[in-house]
């Protein structure tokens, strides 16, 4: 008898399989079983629906920073950063396998050459990816709270009070018997900004804060993570030049200090710190930029080619305070 | 109180009346800026003394619905150069390429008016089908229920491959049974007592692309019925209509049209009679678009052992949209088999030797 | 009976109850007392706002409104992208000719311009602006 074949008396008998299956589809339409269930009709609409419980307004008043930006900003930033016959840099890839022993087959590429990640390809200017400003992260690590848990309340407090928006807890992930620090201990809270309330924070800190510090000269030119965010530090009574802290000291005894990262969509640092000081950060310091960025326009065939020795050169950048 | 519309929205020289509201009351609160007349759609008194609208809704909504009348005027400026387009084009491919861009830019042009929205929205019963913008609506909440539900059943419930081999589906397809206190669209794989489908059914095929007189086949197929001397299931053929015309406007099939059109019945309808023990019996309900301007010529087909996929080969024809529901025995089956005459039926039990 | 076992339980009962007053919030020492009132300033509760009950006329008002507001901002959005490309090919057309004309001038144009900054003295405009708009005679500080 032909299995296939689908039996009256037997029918169960004749499909059992001695393993786990997966039973083939017929069709081609992509069934959401979310909305094909009839609970929480509200849920199944989409978030921009008022109707929907996660609808949340946006873009509800005016941005000045963003505004600023488009207005003025964006324009300047595509003529300083255009260079004519530029070229795509080359980012250090991942690296396949030479094949010389048959386990190289279908074995992960290798990693690229110098370094774990691969890093990536600088795409020539054009008025489609000039630098914009994202993100803000306000990262703040608190020591003393693994004597005392309570103080790593206070810090997200204090987070929330400078920017108004909800700060999510920082746990400790180590553990380090001589500092006392075990895994899952409440250690300060951290909280990413965006939109108006990146843009607010920013006008604070570059308009009231940082011109009140006695000693700032600005934000070192060497800081960034190559690839375009900028990060400083802030001290514990500079926390207190925040008008939100300053109008409220009797509540403030102390002040936690914290990291600040800056995240734009520039691809490298330089260009990061053009736009930024366009936005009011000054910098201070001499700058570094790899050779490979320098050299990142097409090469004429008769000219000969000067061999590269540093890795990456001095450049004059402009003082500004 | 003056409208807010000042352009194309309420101008009906060339748009169909039923791009309005017919309830003028409704329509008057969507063309001012507050609502006139309160609230219009709330049915309690208490919730429509309670209501308020929103703050400041009545300054935006005559700014954003003149913007997006703008927008739609020059869409209907766009749509005017391709019907000027259209007259001077010869070529066949050109002029359905064309065709297809006039369906829709017509469908932009109303998309966003608030009127088409709150008819579609709301009213979904009684909208006009030849309007491309509400085939886009009717579409868009097809796709986002009704086509994932019946596919679903279908391939939960086996029916592709058992019946046919897949379905791309392109038309909604609606069933009801008349009659009794059952008059309601059945959902998909329901089960459902003998007595409620112990007269033909009537269905509802819903075109979402335009259709003046396209032909259907409506088959209506048991792949349960026990074949005792293979061992195996052989599937009957429950109802058989060919050549069945239908359009944007009409899309039913029901016993008034059947009376009208006798010929559209090819095998007449035989209720689904399961016998005891044989467990539930899936009825597939498959609607086939005939190829352009080809007749299906079947004269009577043999119900049992039916073999749906040739018939389908052999006279061209796509499924686009397929129904299914599902029946068992139970103790009102006997009465519909002696109403049709069937005899009685098998009493199956478990061989123990 | 039932009453009897009643009467008997009930001091117990009014004990238990008694326990549950003692651990209210007014027992706790000042520090805890400050943590708690930290903890409730930051939860979410009683702060989100209500959701909007439309009716359904106003519903697809606030659907038009939202739809009108998003046509028009990727309308603006278009339109800013078109300027920055004509920017653009404006720049390299410009580049193309200097280069023709000459070679030293269009280097000097043509170098990486990593070191730039915009002056310190480049405000972002606020809506209200200061008394005196422009120090007229500012004069930048020298450095030494």
């Amino acid at each position: 008898m032909v299995l296939s074949l689908r039996c009256f008396s037997t029918t169960a008998a004749a499909y059992k399989v001695g393993c786990a299956m997966v039973k083939p589809i017929h069709h081609k339409v992509k069934i959401k079983k979310k909305l094909l269930s009839p609970r929480f009709p509200e849920l199944k609409l989409d978030p921009s629906d008022v109707k929907s419980p996660h609808f949340r307004p946006y873009l509800t008043g005016p941005d000045r920073v963003k505004d600023f930006y488009h207005n003025t900003l964006k324009q300047d930033l595509l003529l300083i950063g255009y260079r004519h016959d530029q070229i795509d840099v080359e980012g250090v890839k991942r690296r396949h396998w030479d094949m010389t022993s048959p386990y190289h087959l279908n074995r992960p590429l290798r990693k690229p050459r110098g370094q774990v990640v691969p890093s990536p390809t600088i795409e020539a200017r054009n008025w489609k990816n000039i630098p914009q400003f994202e993100t803000i992260t306000l990262n703040c690590w608190v020591k003393e709270a693994k004597l005392y848990p309570q103080l790593a309340v206070a810090a997200a407090l204090e987070l929330q009070q400078i920017t108004g928006c909800r700060p999510e807890p920082l746990y400790a992930k180590t553990n380090v018997p001589t500092w006392k620090v075990r895994p899952g201990m409440k250690m300060g809270a951290k909280i990413t900004l965006a939109g108006k309330y990146a843009s607010q924070f920013l006008s604070t800190l570059t308009e009231i804060v940082l011109p009140r510090i006695r000693d700032f000269k600005g934000v070192s030119n060497r800081a960034g993570d190559r690839y375009g965010n900028i990060a400083f530090g802030l001290q514990p009574e500079h926390i207190k030049l925040f008008p939100e802290i300053e109008n409220n000291q009797d509540s403030w005894p102390h002040t936690f200090g914290m990291d600040v990262t800056l995240h734009t969509s520039a691809q490298t640092d330089a260009e990061a710190r053009i736009l930024l000081s366009g936005l009011g950060i000054p910098f201070t310091g001499s700058e570094r930029v790899p050779k490979t960025l320098l050299k990142d326009v097409k090469e004429e065939a008769e000219k000969d080619e000067v061999p590269v020795k540093e890795q990456e050169a001095e450049v004059k950048s402009e003082s500004q305070a | 109180m003056s409208s807010v519309s000042k352009g194309i929205w309420s101008n009906f020289a060339r748009r169909s009346q039923s791009l309005a509201l017919r309830n003028r009351n409704l329509q008057k609160a969507l063309l001012s800026p507050t609502l006139p007349h309160g609230p219009v759609s709330l049915k309690k008194r208490s919730s429509k003394d309670k209501y308020q609208s929103p703050i400041g809704m009545d300054e935006i909504y005559p700014l954003a619905y003149q913007y997006l009348e703008s927008q739609s005027e020059k869409t209907y400026k766009k749509i005017e150069e391709i019907e000027k387009q259209l007259e001077e084009v010869a070529d066949s491919t050109t002029k359905s390429q064309l065709k297809d861009r006039k369906t829709q830019l017509e469908v932009d042009a109303e998309v966003n008016n608030p009127e088409i929205i709150y008819n579609s929205l709301f009213g979904t019963n009684s909208i006009d089908r030849t309007q491309p913008v509400y085939r886009h609506y009717l579409e868009k909440q097809w796709k986002d229920y009704g086509r994932m539900l019946i596919m679903q059943r279908l391939e939960t419930l086996a029916v592709i491959p058992d019946t046919l081999a897949t379905l791309d589906p392109q038309v909604d397809v609606r069933l009801k049974f008349p009659g009794n206190n059952i008059e309601r669209w059945i959902e998909p794989g329901d089960i459902l007592s003998s007595n409620a489908t112990c007269r033909p059914p009537s269905l509802e095929v819903i075109e979402f692309k335009e259709s003046k007189n396209d032909l259907y086949t409506v088959l209506i197929v048991d792949p349960d019925t026990p074949d005792v001397e293979n061992d195996s299931f052989s599937t009957t053929l429950h109802w058989g209509l060919k050549n069945v015309a239908l359009s944007n406007e009409d899309g039913v099939i029901d016993a008034k049209k059947l009376v009208g059109n006798p010929e559209y019945e090819f095998v007449s309808y035989l209720p689904p009679t399961p016998e005891k023990n044989t467990g539930n019996h899936r009825i597939a309900v498959w609607v086939f678009r005939q190829a352009e301007g080809k007749k299906v010529d079947e004269g009577a087909v043999e119900r049992g052992s039916f073999d749906i996929r040739k018939f389908a080969e052999e006279n061209e024809l796509t499924a686009v949209g397929a129904h299914l529901w599902r029946s068992v025995w139970d103790r009102n089956t006997e009465n519909v088999r002696k109403m049709y005459g069937l005899g009685r039926g098998r009493i199956f039990s478990r061989d123990r030797n | 009976m039932f009453s009897r076992l009643a009467r008997r339980q009930l001091p117990a009962v009014r004990q238990l109850q008694q326990a549950r007053l003692k651990r209210s919030k007014a027992g706790l020492n000042p520090d805890a007392q400050r943590v708690v009132t930290q903890l409730s300033v930051m939860s979410a509760g009683r702060k989100m706002p209500k959701m909007l009950k439309l009716c359904n006329e106003d519903y697809v008002k606030h659907k038009t409104i939202m739809k009108a507001w998003s046509v028009r901002r990727k309308e603006q959005i278009r339109e800013e992208e078109e300027v920055l490309k004509k920017q653009y090919e404006g720049m390299k057309e410009a580049s193309e000719d200097l280069k023709r004309v000459n070679e030293r001038l269009f280097e000097l144009s043509n170098r990486h311009e990593y070191g730039k900054r915009f002056p310190l003295e480049l405000r972002v405009p606020t809506e209200y602006p200061a008394r005196q708009v422009w120090y007229y005679d500012y004069v930048r500080k020298r450095e030494e």
